[in-house]
């Protein structure tokens, strides 16, 4: 307990066999936090999608071929936040009351150190200056602010939602925030309900529970960051992809 | 033209010639120049760096430099703190390429980040654990003991020891060199190693991750260690460079031999060190990550060979030719150790910087490569034409080398 | 005294001032400044401030009308989400408030001019429109009129077929490939039906799907829901891609694509066999069905015997399935045959008119009754070079749709009009332009589609001001009437009067309810669809007798005749993006910045066929088909079957907002032979 307030532990669950890669999570999180869209030059390099859904396949032939689909965001570790340790200006905040790792644009001098500690390149840099079509600009979200070029963002698990929630919990002279008011974006998003959020440290919400299940499992695991976000999935080859050993049977490199 | 400006004693070519010299190098720096200026405009957008790759082209040569770099800070411990008074001979020139090399890299560094204007906010919220911190501090400081002891060398031009003021302010700083020399000593000791232990911490990448001794990863040791041995190796292929071009002769030969022999026995220690890093690192850091380290080779063009060229022919060839007293005798071994030499410390840091980015760290994303685009070369030029620049104007009418008026007389016009 | 300053004073001073001044606050609230310049440069849009307030309306972008709440910052909307209850917003839906202000959106009426496989738009006043297709109209010998219709079924609609009906030939197209559209091919079997086909899929607990996209909305969201709970509903998907329904489904039949019609006619001919009653339905195809066996059919689809019996098998075993064809996003329409096969199996199972079965609904009330109307008709039922005048009413959305299948239908010389608020998509294709409100800028209706048992209708409100050059597509076909002398029935002029009628005609009828919402009078039945309540209907179930003709068994037997083609393109879009004729810039997140969805243009192979057309991933290649040819990329993946080429249809550069140039020209183009369809075309490819 920090003062008065009860310590939560954000995370997600999200259930790879539910999604089926449709992608509006993405579109969610990038019109809540104000993403622009990319100019002509941008590929999925220099992209910024601070929500992610990755392929993957059972490697297979047609038709046994199978594909899952992966979102991946700021995983929030927990133990020793690679990228909050790394940061020269002090510019990732590790909340301790929520869990919740954050950026600070405004203080972030685009090193791009974090992006390089990150092991699920969940960082991106604004590589660009932000740019929406004439007009467009007028349908921006106002609670969060537009990052200018040459900082790093990622996904913050929506903080500005939490600080409506808060002041919602303010307003009527609570301390705690409704778990049903503080759903990030994508969470309210997906249409398979694939993704679970809540206070990883009270038993009874469904994310503790469905953390504990058999079939979760967490991205690189064995890194010993221990991350918040887990994924479920009855598919043992699925559940495989989360490991550290990434050897394949056949070589590849992409464009580069 | 400018006789008046250049040491007595010494022979220069004709200031028309010079100007000739300058000229394409010149014309580089301004190329470079703009396609600085294009990144601090357009932003970052200009390079192929990308979310991959954050570090490129950049961060890898501004490593590489400041390692090359290193000759200076060692050649002045060497010789105010060692009393290796044979250095002498070189210590000039290296602290004019030291200087050069670092204010390049800084001014590469300030390309490289996103903003620019921001770069004080890492002194005024400083994060004690990282080594990014660490890094800039002692790479400020250093540079401005670099600009001290490059100052003496400046003040000694012939037209400026004229003002008395300088030559006593001159001489002053003279007396409390092996000061400046011990503290920039020791603050390279601790930025070569940060560089090193910026890679050495990162938990999240294991090809990169090492384990340590406290906080300090092994490779914030081997990085020093690889710098050190590496500093006079590049003092004395520059020397050479120098001479040659100059068409004189700068040092007596013995100066190169006992850089030499100083450069072979600490790359001996260093491929034996590295190698032992390598082998726990293999079989038990990375395991214990998780990581299978067949992934670390998996992919052309980073496999196997490319450990083996770096701790093999670059760190132990060159050792093994540095420390055979025959081979020292020869001008021709003598380059090519240092070559080799050089070219291995250049692997190792890309080693660390590009195929550490290269690997992937996840089951199902791909190997990826980098090409930097034509405004990263280019500036990097920008600095390379900047040192030969500030390097010749340095030589022409600076005394970098101490011993050149001697060999001049003693008959050696070569 | 004389006071002597020298220079070590001046010196002096200078760094006194330096150190001085580092101990004052200057320096560092300068330091401050320039922190805060960095983040609030001028040219770094700033997110609008405004009084907050929540609209709640009904997204009119494709026929599944979810509704929506609309968060709005001064009037303008931010966030469009799922109204409580709803469907969560798909991504073009999440994103719709941006198309308004999409580059390429149209605010004055343009006369389109193709050079060089772009278009150039020169401005020309609406009237000038107006009179020209109001003088083609009534000029004799020119050809028929024909109006394309993307959103059959809105008062919109009605007021075309009102305006042609004075024309002889003339007649409304629907959309070719929309949702459902493969249902109207009941016809064949019942050509006088009063009503639309449609699938009961909610009551059905078995489904026997040729392609149906139900996991990404065909079908409803009731049929989605229980597809995902994995429970009470059994799904064979027959489809050439594992498709996240053939994913989700109990059993996926991966088909060649153009054998779906003998996989019809082999579960037909193991039904035969299996059950007397239903071979006394289809004595006139008894003779081909015993030809067409199961195993034969298998044969001819690639597939195991096995997949085809166990198909037979869960529709008898559960009184209340159905087979349905499917329309997939880009592809549409399976050809008339294949059609008539598949519903065939509906209808020697006796599953017409039956609960989970095969239905028909009424469809919504006119605004007026009684009206003349000019007939709906198919675009391949339009013969060749017959269109004088077409209008493609795109002003409610649009579908992917190959441009030559209706090209082919205009007569030399014919004068294409588009309604449409972008100067992207069909619009490029006509030569005249008018520009019409987009999303959220003027009141739509949406009409559910006939991929669902219930009728039913929603009105999307209005939450933007329309442009100064948007016309209201209603009061152009006022304008147009007037232009040709043409006297329309009822007293209307916007599309909000002609909702007002219907929904006048809607309270009068007393059939439906009110999701959502109470209303007593037709005024608050308006209003309360105007906040999001949906009117809808249930089904009705009289089971119909139906039986197979003579005529229709002879169009069957071609089925026996299907050739394994060597290679066919097939095209794909996604499902959100099929809507709409430009998305929102934001989309670069699904495409170009993660590469999730491929970008149009890129044709997937599996690996075999790479190798055996010798392709290599990255490379560019030409697919020649009947139609035509283009260029694309090629990419590797196992996941297409072989011998069969994925070719990506959108979205253009040009639909995101990042291009200028407005190429006219889509992938689309070269899928697509006469009266077949575009779904599976016979093509060649070849490294570039």
């Amino acid at each position: 307990m920090v003062g008065e307030e009860r310590v939560a532990r954000y995370g997600m669950v999200i259930d790879l066999d539910r999604c089926n890669g449709c992608g509006a999570c993405m579109t969610a999180c990038a019109v809540e936090n104000n993403i622009p869209p990319a100019q002509p030059r941008v590929n999925e390099r220099t992209g910024l999608t601070s929500m992610r859904v990755h392929r993957a396949s059972n490697h297979r032939g047609f038709p046994d071929h199978e594909e899952v689909f992966i979102p991946i965001s700021c995983q929030h570790c927990g133990e020793h936040t690679p990228c909050m340790s790394v940061c020269p200006q002090n510019a990732v905040d590790v909340n301790p009351l929520t869990g919740v790792v954050s950026q600070i644009p405004a203080r972030c001098l685009g090193c791009r150190y974090c992006m390089a500690a990150c092991p699920v390149h969940a960082r991106y840099f604004n590589w660009f200056d932000p740019e929406w079509p004439e007009g467009m600009e007028r349908t921006l979200n106002p609670d969060v602010s537009v990052r200018m070029r040459g900082v790093v963002e990622k996904c913050n698990f929506c903080h500005s939602r939490y600080q409506a929630a808060k002041a919602k919990a303010a307003a009527a002279g609570s301390r705690e925030i409704d778990p049903a008011d503080y759903v990030p974006a994508c969470v309210e998003a997906c249409p398979s309900g694939a993704i679970v959020f809540g206070d990883l440290s009270d038993p009874e919400s469904d994310v503790a529970l469905a953390a504990k299940s058999s079939d979760a499992f967490r991205l690189l695991e064995s890194l010993g960051t221990d991350p918040k976000v887990y994924y479920l999935s009855e598919r043992e080859w699925v559940r495989r992809l989360g490991g550290a050993d990434v050897t394949r049977d056949s070589l590849e490199v992409h464009r580069g | 033209m400018d006789k008046t400006l250049i040491l007595r004693g010494v022979r220069r070519c004709s200031t028309g010639r010079f100007l000739a010299w300058l000229t394409p190098w010149t014309l580089l720096l301004a190329v470079g120049l703009f396609a600085l200026g294009l990144c601090l405009v357009r932003g970052l957008n200009q390079t192929n760096m990308d979310n991959r790759f954050a570090f490129g082209l950049w961060i890898f040569l501004d490593l590489a430099i400041i390692a090359l770099g290193a000759g200076a800070f060692f050649t002045g411990f060497l010789l105010y703190i060692l009393r290796k008074d044979d250095l002498r001979a070189v210590i000039n020139s290296a602290v004019v390429i030291g200087f050069i090399c670092y204010s390049g890299a800084v001014l590469v560094l300030m390309v490289d980040v996103g903003q620019p204007l921001r770069a004080w906010f890492t002194f005024w919220h400083p994060n004690t654990h990282s080594m990014l911190t660490e890094v800039t501090f002692c790479i400020t400081v250093y540079l401005t003991v670099l600009a001290i002891e490059y100052a003496p060398i400046l003040l000694r031009n012939r037209q400026l020891r004229k003002v008395p003021s300088f030559l006593v302010f001159e001489g002053e700083l003279h007396k409390v060199m092996p000061v400046f020399a011990a503290v920039g000593a020791f603050l390279s000791f601790f930025h070569q190693g940060s560089l090193g232990g910026l890679y050495g911490v990162l938990q999240g990448r294991p090809f990169a991750f090492r384990e340590g001794f406290a906080i300090w990863p092994t490779t914030f040791f081997l990085f020093i260690l690889s710098a050190l041995a590496t500093g006079p190796a590049f003092v004395l292929v520059s020397t050479w460079i120098v001479s040659k071009v100059s068409r004189k002769q700068l040092v007596k030969p013995h100066v190169f031999s006992l850089l030499a022999k100083i450069s072979g026995w600490l790359l001996i220690v260093y491929v034996g060190l590295k190698s032992v890093d390598t082998l726990v690192w293999l079989n038990r850091t990375a395991p214990q990550s998780g990581a299978n380290p067949v992934q670390f080779y998996a992919w052309q063009p980073f496999a196997t060979w490319l450990l083996f060229v770096e701790i093999v022919l670059l760190g132990l060839l060159p050792a093994l030719i540095f420390l055979s007293a025959k081979r020292r005798q020869s001008m021709k071994w003598l380059i090519t150790g240092s070559l080799l030499a050089c070219g291995g410390v250049v692997v190792n840091r890309f080693v660390m910087t590009i195929q550490t980015l290269s690997l992937p760290t996840l089951a199902f994303e791909p190997f990826m490569l980098y090409w930097p685009s034509w405004q990263e070369v280019a500036t990097f030029l920008a600095v390379v034409a900047y040192g030969v620049i500030l390097y010749s104007l340095s030589f022409r009418y600076l005394t970098l080398f101490p011993q050149e008026r001697e060999l001049q007389r003693g008959g050696g016009a070569s | 005294m004389k006071t002597n300053v020298t220079r070590r004073d001046m010196l002096t001073l200078g760094g006194g001032v330096a150190v001085g001044s580092m101990l004052t606050p200057a320096p560092w609230l300068l330091l401050d400044d320039l922190a805060i310049w960095t983040q609030n440069w001028k040219w770094i849009p700033v997110p609008p401030k405004g009084v907050r307030t929540s609209q709640k309306t009904v997204c009119s972008l494709c026929p599944a009308g979810c509704a929506v709440e609309a968060g709005c910052v001064g009037g303008i909307p931010v966030a469009l989400r799922a109204a409580a209850d709803g469907a969560p917003l798909c991504s073009l839906g999440m994103t719709g408030h941006h198309l308004a202000w999409h580059p390429a959106r149209l605010t004055a009426p343009v006369r389109v001019a193709a050079s060089g496989g772009e278009a150039r738009l020169t401005a020309v006043p609406r009237e000038a429109i107006v009179r020209e297709v109001a003088d083609a109209m009534r000029s004799q010998g020119r050809g028929t009129i024909a109006v394309l219709d993307f959103r059959p079924g809105r008062g919109v609609s009605w007021a075309w077929r009102n305006l042609l009906a004075g024309f002889e030939g003339a007649a409304v197209i629907p959309a070719p490939g929309s949702p459902g559209s493969g249902l109207r091919a009941m016809r064949g079997f019942a050509p006088d039906t009063q009503g639309e086909w449609v699938p009961d899929l909610d009551h059905a607990t078995a489904i026997l799907s040729f392609g149906a996209p139900l996991a990404d909305g065909w079908g409803g969201a009731r049929t989605r829901a229980r597809l995902m709970d994995g429970t009470g509903l059994r799904l064979i998907q027959v489809e050439p891609a594992r498709s996240s329904t053939a994913a989700l489904a109990t059993r996926w039949i991966p088909a060649r694509p153009g054998s779906e019609g003998a996989v019809a006619l082999g579960v037909a001919s193991a039904l035969a066999s299996a059950d007397p009653q239903i071979a006394s339905r289809c004595e006139e195809i008894l003779p081909l069905l015993e030809r067409l066996t199961p195993e034969r059919a298998a044969e001819i689809a690639g597939i195991p015997a096995e997949s085809i019996f166990e198909a037979a098998q869960m529709l008898l075993d559960h009184p209340r399935s159905l087979a349905v064809p499917g329309e997939s996003f880009a592809g549409g329409r399976f050809d008339p045959t294949t059609e008539l096969a598949i519903l065939s199996l509906n209808v020697i199972l006796g599953r017409i008119g039956a609960e989970g079965g095969i239905v028909t609904r009424a469809p919504l009330a006119d605004p007026v009754d009684g009206a003349h109307l000019a007939p709906m008709r198919e675009l391949d039922e339009t013969p060749d070079a017959s269109i004088g005048v077409l209008i493609v009413d795109a002003s409610a959305g649009e579908e992917p749709l190959p441009w030559p299948s209706v090209a082919r239908k205009l007569a030399p010389r014919a004068l294409a009009v588009a309604l449409s608020p972008f100067a992207a998509g069909s619009s490029l294709h006509a030569g005249r332009v008018i520009s019409v409100p987009a999303y959220l800028e003027a009141i739509h209706e949406v009409p559910r589609a006939c991929d669902v048992a219930m009728a039913a209708l929603s009105i999307s409100r209005p939450l933007l001001a329309a442009r100064v050059g948007s016309a209201d597509p209603a009061s152009v076909v006022r304008e147009i009437a007037a232009s040709a002398g043409v006297e329309l029935e009822g007293d209307w002029s916007s599309t909000e009067e002609l909702i007002a009628l219907r929904t006048a005609q809607i309270h009068r009828s007393g059939v439906g309810r009110l999701e959502g919402g109470e209303a007593g009078s037709p005024d608050e039945l308006r209003d309360a669809m105007l906040e999001g309540a949906r009117w809808t209907t249930e089904p009705v179930y009289h089971q119909i007798r139906m039986s197979i003709s003579t005529e229709m068994a002879h169009r069957l037997a071609t089925i026996e005749g299907t050739r394994r083609e060597d290679l066919v393109v097939v095209p794909r879009t996604s499902p959100d993006a099929a809507w709409s004729a430009v998305l929102s810039p934001l989309f670069t997140k699904l495409h170009q910045e993660s590469g999730l969805r491929r970008e149009g243009g890129v044709a997937v192979v599996n690996p075999a066929t790479a190798r055996e057309k010798r392709l290599r991933p990255g490379q560019k290649a030409v697919i020649r088909t009947a139609q035509g040819r283009v260029v694309a990329r090629v990419e590797v993946d196992h996941a297409v079957m072989p011998d069969v080429i994925e070719l990506t249809v959108g979205p253009t550069p040009l639909a995101l907002g990042q291009s200028r140039n407005r190429v006219i020209s889509n992938s689309l183009d070269v899928c697509g032979s006469s009266g077949t369809g575009w779904r599976c075309t016979p093509a060649a490819i070849e490294e570039a």
